[in-house]
C-alpha cells in the first residue's frame, strides 16, 4: 500500500523535544516521508495535497498536532475534506499526536518522547493499513427545519428560515409562546411574522418521543392530544433556553451533551459556539439574564441559521457509514446488539435471521460491535484487528521506565482531556506525566472490548487505564455505563485468573480537566510502580 | 477400495467421545465396514502402527499424554482432535486455575473422605503438567471437532474426513439453533432484561421436568433464597434471568441441552473469531443483564471458561515461564 507520512515540527514545539529527523529516517520504506515546519500554512498544505496526486498515495499519516486540532473548527474539517477530494478515503487518513500527547507532557524526556512518537506513528500507519475505506451515502437535504422551543432565539431562527423559503416546524411543550423573557416587546413583530407565515407550523403541547436520522434527513416523532405524529426535516435547532427539566428529557433523544448546569453544551464554546457534533443540529445556548441576553441570543440564532442553511442549501450531503454490514456466516441473531443499542439502530431480520443496521439511526459508537459475541460486525473507524494490533505495537515499545501503561482514551472526553493535559504541561514546566504511558484512542467507552485489557497485559503492559466521560456525559448516552458493566465484571474474571485487579483502572473525566488527567495518570503510575516492586510479574 | 486405517487414543478425558464414536459406527454400518481400527483401548496392540487417521479424545494433562500424542502425530497422516477436551482443554483445563501441588494435595490429602492421605509418588507414574493443554499446543492438529461429546451431526464430519472431504464446522453462535421464543431481547431498551440472574451451577431441584431456582437479586446476600421460580421451557433463558452461554458459544450441537430445558454451558467452545469465550460472554451480557448480580456469582471463571480456559489468553494461573524458573 502506498502510504505517505507527513511530519510537522510544529514550529519547534515538537522538534524541541522529539528528534524529528531521526524519527523520519525510520520510515524510508514508505512511499513518501516529508517534514514540514507546520501543516497549517498554505504552501505546505498545497504541497501535501499535490504530493498525494503525484505519488498516487492510498493513505496518509499526519504526525504533529492532535486529531482534535482538525475537528475542532470548520477550517480543520475543510482541510480533511480537501484531502478526501484529493483522492484519499477518510478512513485512510491517520493521525499521530506528537504535540499535545508527546512533546508537551514529556518535554524533559527526549529519549522517551522520541520512542513514544515512533510508537504512535507506527500505530497510525497500522490504522491506515488495516482500516477499510468507508462508504458514503449521498442525501438530498430537506428544505425544512424543526425548532425546539419558543425562546426569543427560536422565534428569530424561525423568521430567518421562513424568509429563506424553508418550511419551519416549531415544537413547544407549552400551549402558547410564553413571552416571559426580558425585553420580549422587542420580539412582537418577529413573533407576528412567524405566527402568520403559511410555511410555519406550530405544534403546541407536544411531547417529543423520538428523534432520529442524519443531517439533511431527520424524523421527529411526538405526541399531541393523545395522537402520535411525525415530521421529516433537514435540520434541527434546539432553543429551549434555561429549561433544565426539558433539556434532561430531550437529551437522550437528541443525543447532545449537557454541561454541569444541566444545559446543552456546544461542541466548543470558542470556535464552534452553536454547533454540535452532528452538523444538522444546532443549539442556541442559554446565557443567564442580563441586559445583553437578548442580543446574544439573536446573534446565536443568526449564527445557527447561517450554519445550518449552508449545509441544507447543498445539493447533496455525504454521510459516512461507519458500521460494517453483518457477516451472515457469523451472526446467529442472538439479539445482543439489538438490546444494547441506545439509538435503536439494530434489529433482527425475521426472515434472514441476521442483524441489520439502520445507518440513519447509527451513531458509530461501536457498542453493538463489542456486544456482538461472534464479531459478526465491526466498527470501520476502530476495527477490531486494528485495535488488537495497535495494543501489540504499543506493547513492543522499548521499556525505558520500570512500568509501561496503556491509556485507552474515549474520543469525547478522555482524548480531549489528554490534549488539555498537554497544554497544561506546556504552561507549567513542573507538570507532566511519564512517556511510558501510551495512548490509544477509541470511539467511545462502549467500544472497549474487555478482551483488550487482558490482551494488553499479555502484550507487556503493567497497567491499563481507561479514561472516559463522567456519568451522564457520555456522547453516546450509555457507552460509559455499558463499559462499566463489562469492565467491572471482567475485573472479577481477571482477579479469578490470578491477575491483580488494581492493574486495571477507570478514570472519569470531563474534556477540559487536563489537570485531573495529569494527577490521575501519575497516581496510577506510582501505584503500579509500587506493585511491580512488590513482585508483580509482567504477563508477556 | 482400501479400508481407512484408524488409531484412536484416549488422553485426559472421560471416554464420552469414545462412546460417541462407538455410536457413530453402530449407527453407520457402511462406515464401520469401510474403516479398520488398528489401535485403540480395545485392540491388544502395544505400539501405534502407521495409520491414515489418528483420533484423539481428551486433553494433554501429564508427560505420558505428551509422549503418546507426539508418537501418534508421527504415525498418523491426519490428526483429529475429537471433543472439547482435545480441542480446547475442556473440563480438565479448569485445574489450570490452581497450582499443580495444590491440585494433588486436594485430591489425595484434603478431601473430606480421605483418611490419613499422603501425596502419591510411586516411581514410573507420569508427572502432571502444570497446565492442561489442548492438543494444538503440543502438536499440529489437522481438524478439531468440538462438543462434549460432539453431536451426531458433527460426528458425521468424521465420515466426511474419511472420504477426503473438507471439514466444515458451523461458525455462528448457538442462538441460531435454539428454538426457544424470544421477545424482550429483540426490543432495544436501556434497561436490563431482568432484575436478577441465576447461574447454571445454581440449578437446584428438579420437580417433574421443571427446574426450580433460587431467585437472587443484586441486593441479596449470596445465598439468600426467598422465591422459587419455574423455568418456562419454551422461552429464552436470558429473558428469564438464567445465565445461558448460548450467545458466546459455537453452534453445531443441535441445542441439545436447551431442548431439555437446561441452559447452555458453552461446551462447543468459543465462536471462531473470539479470543476469549468468557470475555465474549461478559461483553455481550453485561449490558443486558444486571452485571452487579453477575459479579456476585461464586464461580465466574467456571461459568465463562468452563470448557475453554486452556485456549484463553491467560490459559494458566501459573504461567509456564514461571513454572520453568
Amino acid at each position: 500500500m502506498r502510504i505517505g507520512l507527513f511530519l510537522s515540527r510544529e514550529e519547534g514545539a515538537v522538534s524541541e523535544v522529539v528528534d524529528v529527523g531521526a524519527l523520519a529516517s525510520n520510515y524510508s520504506h514508505l512511499t513518501t516521508v516529508k517534514v514540514y515546519d507546520n501543516l497549517a500554512g498554505a504552501s505546505n498544505r498545497l504541497d501535501l495535497l499535490s504530493e498525494i496526486g503525484r505519488e498516487e498515495l492510498e493513505g496518509i499519516v499526519l504526525a504533529g498536532p492532535s486529531t482534535k486540532y482538525y475537528h475542532r473548527d470548520l477550517s480543520g474539517k475543510l482541510f480533511i475534506d480537501s484531502i478526501e477530494e484529493a483522492g484519499i478515503n477518510t478512513n485512510k487518513v491517520g493521525f499521530a499526536n506528537l504535540k499535545e500527547q508527546v512533546a508537551f507532557p514529556h518535554k524533559g524526556d527526549r529519549e522517551g518522547a522520541t520512542a513514544k512518537a515512533k510508537a504512535l506513528i507506527d500505530v497510525a500507519i497500522e490504522k491506515v493499513r488495516l482500516r477499510h475505506p468507508i462508504k458514503t451515502i449521498e442525501v438530498a437535504p430537506r428544505k425544512s427545519v424543526a425548532i425546539i422551543g419558543t425562546t426569543a432565539g427560536a422565534i428569530v431562527a424561525a423568521q430567518r428560515f421562513l424568509e429563506q423559503d424553508f418550511k419551519v416546524h416549531v415544537l413547544a411543550k407549552t400551549s402558547e409562546i410564553s413571552k416571559t423573557q426580558d425585553h420580549w416587546e422587542a420580539m412582537d413583530l418577529t413573533q407576528g411574522y412567524v405566527e402568520t407565515h403559511p410555511k410555519a407550523d406550530f405544534h403546541f403541547d407536544c411531547t417529543i418521543t423520538d428523534v432520529y436520522g442524519w443531517c439533511g434527513d431527520y424524523t421527529i416523532e411526538f405526541e399531541q392530544d393523545g395522537n402520535t405524529h411525525d415530521i421529516n426535516i433537514g435540520g434541527i435547532i434546539i432553543a429551549v433556553g434555561g429549561d433544565r427539566g426539558w433539556t434532561a428529557r430531550l437529551q437522550p433523544l437528541v443525543q447532545i451533551d449537557t454541561d454541569d448546569d444541566g444545559l446543552f453544551r456546544t461542541e466548543d464554546p470558542l470556535t464552534l459556539p452553536v454547533q454540535t457534533t452532528d452538523p444538522g443540529k444546532m443549539i442556541i445556548p442559554f446565557r443567564h439574564a442580563n441586559s445583553e441576553t437578548l442580543g446574544f441570543e439573536i446573534a446565536s440564532a443568526d449564527s445557527a441559521v447561517l450554519g445550518l442553511e449552508a449545509v441544507l442549501n447543498k445539493k447533496e450531503i455525504s454521510h459516512h457509514v461507519t458500521v460494517s454490514e453483518v457477516d451472515e456466516d457469523l451472526c446467529g441473531a442472538c439479539g445482543s446488539c439489538v438490546r444494547t443499542c441506545a439509538f435503536r439502530a439494530s434489529h433482527i431480520d425475521p426472515v434472514k435471521q441476521v442483524s441489520v443496521i439502520d445507518p440513519r439511526r447509527c451513531r458509530g459508537c461501536g457498542n453493538c460491535v463489542v456486544a456482538c459475541p461472534t464479531q459478526a460486525r465491526d466498527l470501520l473507524t476502530n476495527p477490531n484487528d486494528y485495535l488488537l494490533s495497535a495494543i501489540r505495537i504499543l506493547g513492543q515499545t522499548p521499556r525505558l521506565d520500570t512500568v509501561k501503561i496503556l491509556a485507552i482514551l474515549c474520543n469525547a472526553c478522555g482524548y480531549s482531556a489528554a490534549d488539555e493535559a498537554g497544554y497544561i504541561a506546556k504552561k507549567f514546566p513542573d507538570l507532566g506525566y511519564p512517556a511510558s504511558v501510551l495512548p490509544l484512542r477509541v470511539e467511545c467507552g462502549g467500544r472497549v472490548n474487555s478482551e483488550y485489557t487482558l490482551h494488553a497485559f499479555t502484550c507487556g503492559f503493567d497497567g491499563v487505564v481507561i479514561v472516559r466521560c463522567r456519568h451522564g456525559h457520555c456522547h453516546n448516552i450509555i457507552g460509559n455505563r455499558d463499559m462499566d458493566g463489562r469492565i467491572n465484571l471482567f475485573r472479577t474474571v481477571i482477579g479469578s485468573l490470578g491477575i491483580d485487579t488494581e492493574r486495571l483502572r477507570v478514570v472519569d473525566i470531563s474534556p477540559k480537566q487536563g489537570d485531573v488527567f495529569i494527577a490521575e495518570i501519575n497516581r496510577f503510575v506510582e501505584e503500579i510502580k509500587e506493585r511491580v516492586g512488590g513482585g508483580l510479574k509482567c504477563l508477556s | 477400495m482400501p479400508k481407512l486405517d484408524l488409531a484412536v487414543v484416549e488422553l485426559q478425558g472421560c471416554f464420552g467421545c469414545h462412546m460417541a464414536l462407538i455410536g457413530l459406527f453402530g449407527n453407520n454400518r457402511e462406515l464401520f465396514a469401510a474403516t479398520e481400527i488398528k489401535y485403540s483401548l480395545l485392540n491388544d496392540v502395544k505400539e501405534i502402527p502407521p495409520v491414515t487417521m489418528g483420533i484423539v479424545e481428551g486433553a494433554v494433562g501429564d508427560t505420558d499424554h505428551e509422549e503418546v500424542l507426539k508418537e501418534l502425530r508421527e504415525k498418523a497422516d491426519i490428526l483429529v482432535a475429537l471433543g472439547t477436551c482435545a480441542a480446547f482443554g475442556g473440563i480438565p483445563g479448569m485445574r489450570n486455575l490452581f497450582h499443580v501441588e495444590d491440585v494433588l494435595a486436594r485430591c489425595f490429602v484434603e478431601t473430606e473422605s480421605t483418611h490419613e492421605g499422603k501425596m502419591p509418588a510411586p516411581p514410573g507414574v507420569p508427572a502432571l503438567l502444570q497446565c492442561v493443554k489442548p492438543l494444538s499446543k503440543v502438536v499440529s492438529v489437522d481438524h478439531i471437532i468440538p462438543g462434549c461429546p460432539p453431536s451426531e451431526q458433527l460426528m458425521n464430519e468424521v465420515k466426511a474426513l474419511a472420504t477426503g472431504e473438507e471439514l466444515r464446522l458451523p461458525t455462528r453462535n448457538l442462538c441460531i439453533e435454539c428454538g426457544r421464543e424470544r421477545e424482550d431481547i429483540l426490543v432495544p431498551k436501556q434497561q436490563f432484561l431482568s432484575d436478577s440472574i441465576y447461574a447454571p451451577p445454581e440449578l437446584q431441584d428438579i420437580v417433574g421436568s421443571t427446574f426450580l431456582l433460587p431467585r437472587r437479586t443484586m441486593h441479596d446476600s449470596l445465598y439468600s433464597i426467598f422465591e422459587l421460580d419455574e423455568i418456562d421451557s419454551k422461552r429464552c433463558f436470558l429473558e428469564q434471568a438464567v445465565l445461558c452461554m448460548g450467545p458466546a458459544t459455537r453452534e453445531g450441537c443441535g441445542a441439545r441441552c436447551l431442548n431439555v430445558n437446561i441452559p447452555c454451558r458453552g461446551c462447543m467452545g468459543p465462536v471462531p473469531s473470539a479470543l476469549e469465550q468468557g470475555a465474549k460472554m461478559v461483553n455481550a451480557l453485561a449490558t443486558i443483564l444486571p452485571a452487579g448480580a453477575l459479579m456476585l456469582m461464586e464461580d465466574i471463571v467456571g461459568t465463562g471458561y468452563r470448557y475453554s480456559l486452556p485456549i484463553s489468553m491467560r490459559p494458566c494461573l501459573v504461567s509456564e515461564r514461571e513454572d520453568k524458573q
